[in-house]
C-alpha cells in the first residue's frame, strides 16, 4: 500500500542532520521508494538514515527531486543502448549542476546510491560535456589526472593517433 | 535511532573492496552495463574521517551494529590515506565506479572505431580510462576504403593492436566494411567502385577484412557492400557463430547456404547487384534486358538448409528473375518480418510469385514491406499475425478500379479483382501506402505520373475505412500515407518544367475526416510541407537543375 500514513518523511544524512521532505519528493529515489514500500505495514516513526551522503549533498539532491517531483517516472527497463545518447541538458539542470567538481561527483555518487536515474544521467551528461571536444592533455588538466602511461603504451597511443589521421 | 556512521549496512554477497582494488581489478566487461549499485563515498583526503562503505540499493534492512561481521571500522580501509597526498585537488573522476565512468563515456559523440582525429578519445587520457573505455571503443568497427587513400591502414593497425593485446579481439560486436567512394557509402544502394585499377587494392583490403573476421569470432553483426558469395569471405562465415545480422551483397545464390546455417542469425539483408562492377570483374556476364541470362534461368541445385532461426529478411534486389531468389524465402520457418525492395523491374514479382513467396510464412509473418512491387496484392486474409503491411499506394487503390486503363496492365485479368479490404487480415493494424512516382506494370510497362490524390481517391479511402470497420475489430487501425519529396517530381509536368502542379493533397483532409468517422486513422508523412511545396514553385530559375539538387535545396541540406 503506497498511501502510507506519513506525507512527509525524515531523512538523516551521514553527518546526523535530519531533513524533512515530502514523501513524493523522496520517492524520486527508487531506493527510498522501495524501502518505504517494504515497510508499508509497519509504522515509520524514525528517520531514514542515508549513510554515505552528507548534509550538503543530500540537500542538493533533495533540491533536484523537489524540482522534478512531478516528472513522469521513466521506464525501468530502457537501458543504455535504446536510450538516446544526447548530451543535451535542460536549462534548470544545467544551472543546478554548476557546482565545484567535488560536489558534482558527490551528486553523481549519491544519485547512483539512491537510485535516482534521471539525476545520474544529468550528472553523467555534465561530465561528458566536460570531456567532449577536449584533447587528452586538456582532460587530464580538467580532472587532475596524472599521465602514468608506460612508454610502450605511449608508443601505442602515438600509433592510434596516426591511424585516426588516416581515415 | 541508529548511528549511520558507526553502522554501515552491507550487502551480504558483496565483499567490501577498497577503492584502489575496486578500480584496478574491476573488469569493465565483467560487470553489468547498468549503473553501479555500489556506492563509494569520495572523500578528499583532507576531509577525514568518514568510513568507506559499500552499499547496495536493495539493502533496506536496518543497518548492522558494530559487532556485525560485516562491519568494517574506518581504519581498516587501506585506501584512505592518513596523511594528505601531494595532489592539491583530488582526482575525483577516477573515484567513480567503473560503470558510471562507462556511462559517461557512452555519451561520447563518436560511435565507432577508428576514432576520428578530432573526436575526443578518452582511451588516451590515462591507463585506467583506457582500460575502461576500450570495450566501448572497439565495439563497433567501421572500415572504409576510399579512393583517395586506397590503403587498408586502419584495418592493418587494428590487427596490430590485437596482436599486441589479444584481449581486444573479444570487444568488437559489429563490423562495417565498405569499398568505394565516400559519397556512396551510407546509401542504400551500395555500389562498389567500378574502376579496374582499384581491383587489386580492393582484393587486398578484403583479405585484411577477412583476417579481422577470423580473429573476432564473437562478432554479431556484419554490414558490407562486398560480395560475400565466394572466396575467403564465404569460407569464414560458418565460423562466426554469434552472428545475428548480416548485410551484404551477393551475386550468386550460394551465399545464403553458408549464412543460413548460423544458429543465431536473425536478420539477413541482401543487396543483389548485377551491375557494371560485376561485369568488370568478369564474374558474371550479362545479356540484354530482353532476354535474361540463361545462366540465371538455370535452376541451381538447392539444398534445404535447416536454419529456421531467421526472423527478419530484407532484400534489396534489382533482380530480373525472382524465380531464383524465391528459394531464399522457403528456408526460414519462423519468418516474421519480410521486406523486399526493388523487384519492380519489368521482370519483377508478379502476384503469383508473391503468393509463392509469402504463403509458406502465412502463420508467422507480422510485417510485410513491399514498397515498390507493383504487380498486384496477393490475398493476405489468412495471414493471422500480420499487423503491418507496406504496399504501393496507387497499386493498392486502383486494385478494384478497372476504369483506369492507363494504369492497368494491358493483360486483361480473367476475373474481377476483389476489393483490397477483403484481401487483408483482421489482425492488420497499420497499413503504409508509399506513393512512388513511377512504377512498372506487368507485362513491362513504365508508368510515369500516377494519378493525383483526387476527390475520387478521397472517396475511396472513406469507403475503404468503412469496410475496414466491418472486418477489423480493432478500432485503432491506421493508414500511413508515405510521400517522398524526391518523388514529388512526378507532379511537375514533364513537358514544361516550369509548370508546377498545385498541392496534390488538398483532398487529403476530407479523406482524413471521413476515415476518422469509421475509426480509421489516416496519417500523412511527407518530407515536404505544403508551404515548402509552393516555395518550390517560386524558385523557377532552378527548375532546370535535376530533381535531386532541387530536393536538397529545399530540404536545406546544403
Amino acid at each position: 500500500m503506497s498511501e502510507g500514513p506519513a506525507q512527509t518523511i525524515v531523512l538523516q544524512s551521514n553527518d546526523n542532520v535530519a531533513i524533512t521532505v515530502e514523501r513524493k519528493v523522496a520517492e524520486r529515489s527508487m531506493l527510498i521508494k522501495n524501502m518505504l514500500e517494504d515497510l508499508a505495514g509497519s509504522e515509520l516513526d524514525s528517520a531514514i538514515p542515508i549513510p554515505n551522503v552528507n548534509e550538503s549533498v543530500l540537500k542538493k539532491v533533495i533540491e533536484w527531486c523537489e524540482h522534478h517531483k512531478n516528472d513522469p517516472q521513466t521506464a525501468a527497463d530502457d537501458d543504455s543502448d535504446s536510450r538516446k545518447k544526447t548530451t543535451d541538458i535542460e536549462e534548470w539542470d544545467q544551472k543546478f549542476m554548476q557546482v565545484d567538481q567535488e560536489m558534482l561527483f558527490e551528486i553523481i555518487l549519491a544519485s547512483n546510491y539512491l537510485d535516482i536515474k534521471p539525476l545520474l544521467d544529468v550528472g553523467c551528461k555534465t561530465v561528458a560535456n566536460m570531456i567532449k571536444g577536449k584533447s587528452p592533455e586538456e582532460i587530464r588538466k580538467t580532472f587532475n589526472i596524472t599521465n602514468d602511461f608506460t612508454p610502450e603504451e605511449e608508443e601505442q597511443i602515438r600509433r592510434e593517433n596516426e591511424w585516426a589521421e588516416d581515415r | 535511532m541508529v548511528e549511520p556512521e558507526s553502522s554501515p549496512a552491507l550487502n551480504d554477497n558483496q565483499p567490501l573492496q577498497s577503492r584502489t582494488t575496486y578500480l584496478l581489478n574491476n573488469q569493465p566487461n565483467a560487470t553489468s552495463p547498468t549503473p553501479s549499485t555500489q556506492y563509494q563515498s569520495i572523500t578528499p583526503p583532507s576531509k577525514i574521517p568518514r568510513p568507506k562503505q559499500a552499499h547496495t540499493k536493495k539493502d533496506s534492512v536496518p543497518p548492522e551494529s558494530p559487532d556485525s561481521p560485516f562491519f568494517l571500522p574506518p581504519s581498516a580501509d587501506p585506501d584512505l590515506p592518513t596523511t594528505p597526498t601531494p595532489i592539491p585537488t583530488p582526482n575525483y573522476i577516477n573515484l567513480l565506479p567503473t560503470e558510471i565512468l562507462l556511462n559517461i563515456f557512452s555519451y561520447n559523440p563518436h560511435d565507432f572505431y577508428p576514432v576520428s582525429s578530432n573526436a575526443t578519445n578518452p582511451s588516451h587520457v590515462c591507463p585506467h580510462w583506457r582500460h575502461v573505455y576500450e570495450p566501448l571503443l572497439y565495439r563497433h568497427l567501421k572500415f572504409m576504403q576510399h579512393k583517395q587513400t586506397g590503403g587498408s591502414q586502419n584495418v592493418r593497425l587494428f590487427l596490430l593492436a590485437t596482436k599486441l593485446r589479444p584481449g581486444i579481439k573479444w570487444y568488437p560486436q559489429t563490423v562495417e566494411f565498405y569499398l568505394g567512394n565516400e559519397g556512396e557509402i551510407g546509401q542504400r544502394k551500395m555500389k562498389p567502385r567500378t574502376d579496374l585499377q582499384y581491383l587489386a587494392q580492393d582484393k587486398k583490403a578484403i583479405e585484411k577484412f577477412v583476417e579481422v573476421l577470423k580473429l573476432c569470432l564473437g562478432i554479431q553483426s556484419i554490414r558490407t557492400n562486398v560480395c560475400i558469395d565466394k572466396g575467403s569471405l564465404y569460407q569464414v562465415l560458418p565460423k562466426l557463430l554469434n552472428l545475428r545480422t548480416l548485410e551484404a551483397r551477393f551475386d550468386s545464390p550460394r551465399i545464403p547456404i553458408a549464412a543460413l546455417k548460423l544458429p543465431y542469425l536473425k536478420t539477413l539483408i541482401f543487396h543483389y547487384m548485377d551491375d557494371e562492377w560485376t561485369q568488370a570483374v568478369g564474374s558474371t556476364h550479362r545479356d540484354s534486358d530482353d532476354s535474361p541470362s540463361p545462366k540465371r534461368r538455370t535452376e541451381t541445385p538447392w539444398r534445404w538448409a535447416r536454419t529456421g532461426a531467421i526472423t527478419t529478411l530484407r532484400l534489396y534486389i534489382d533482380a530480373d528473375l525472382p524465380v531464383l531468389y524465391e528459394k531464399i524465402f522457403i528456408w526460414p520457418i519462423a519468418l516474421s518480418h519480410l521486406s523486399i525492395h526493388g523487384g519492380s523491374t519489368p521482370y519483377g514479382y508478379d502476384k503469383a510469385a508473391l503468393e509463392r513467396i509469402l504463403n509458406p510464412h502465412r502463420d508467422t509473418l507480422q510485417t510485410i514491406e513491399l514498397p515498390d512491387i507493383c504487380n498486384g496484392l496477393p490475398d493476405l486474409s489468412t495471414f493471422k499475425r500480420l499487423t503491418h503491411l507496406t504496399f504501393p499506394a496507387w497499386r493498392f487503390i486502383t486494385l478494384d478500379d478497372s476504369s483506369k486503363p492507363s494504369t492497368r496492365p494491358s493483360k486483361p485479368s480473367k476475373e474481377p479483382t476483389p476489393s483490397p479490404s477483403t484481401l487483408l487480415p483482421s489482425s492488420l493494424k497499420i497499413l503504409t501506402l508509399p506513393f512512388p512516382s513511377h512504377c512498372y506494370q506487368s507485362p513491362p510497362r513504365y508508368v510515369q505520373n500516377p494519378p493525383a490524390f483526387t476527390a475520387e481517391t478521397s472517396d475511396w479511402f472513406i469507403a475503404f475505412a468503412e469496410t475496414r470497420q466491418e472486418t477489423s475489430s480493432d478500432a485503432r487501425y491506421k493508414i500511413i500515407l508515405n510521400y517522398d519529396v524526391f518523388r514529388g517530381r512526378a507532379y511537375v509536368s514533364r513537358s514544361d518544367k516550369r509548370k508546377v502542379i498545385g498541392w496534390p493533397w488538398t483532398q487529403l483532409e476530407r479523406a482524413k475526416e471521413g476515415a476518422r468517422e469509421f475509426g480509421v486513422e489516416l496519417e500523412f508523412e511527407a518530407s515536404i510541407s505544403k508551404a515548402e511545396w509552393f516555395e518550390m514553385g517560386m524558385a523557377k530559375d532552378i527548375w532546370e537543375s535535376n530533381g535531386l539538387e532541387l530536393g536538397r535545396l529545399f530540404l536545406g541540406e546544403e
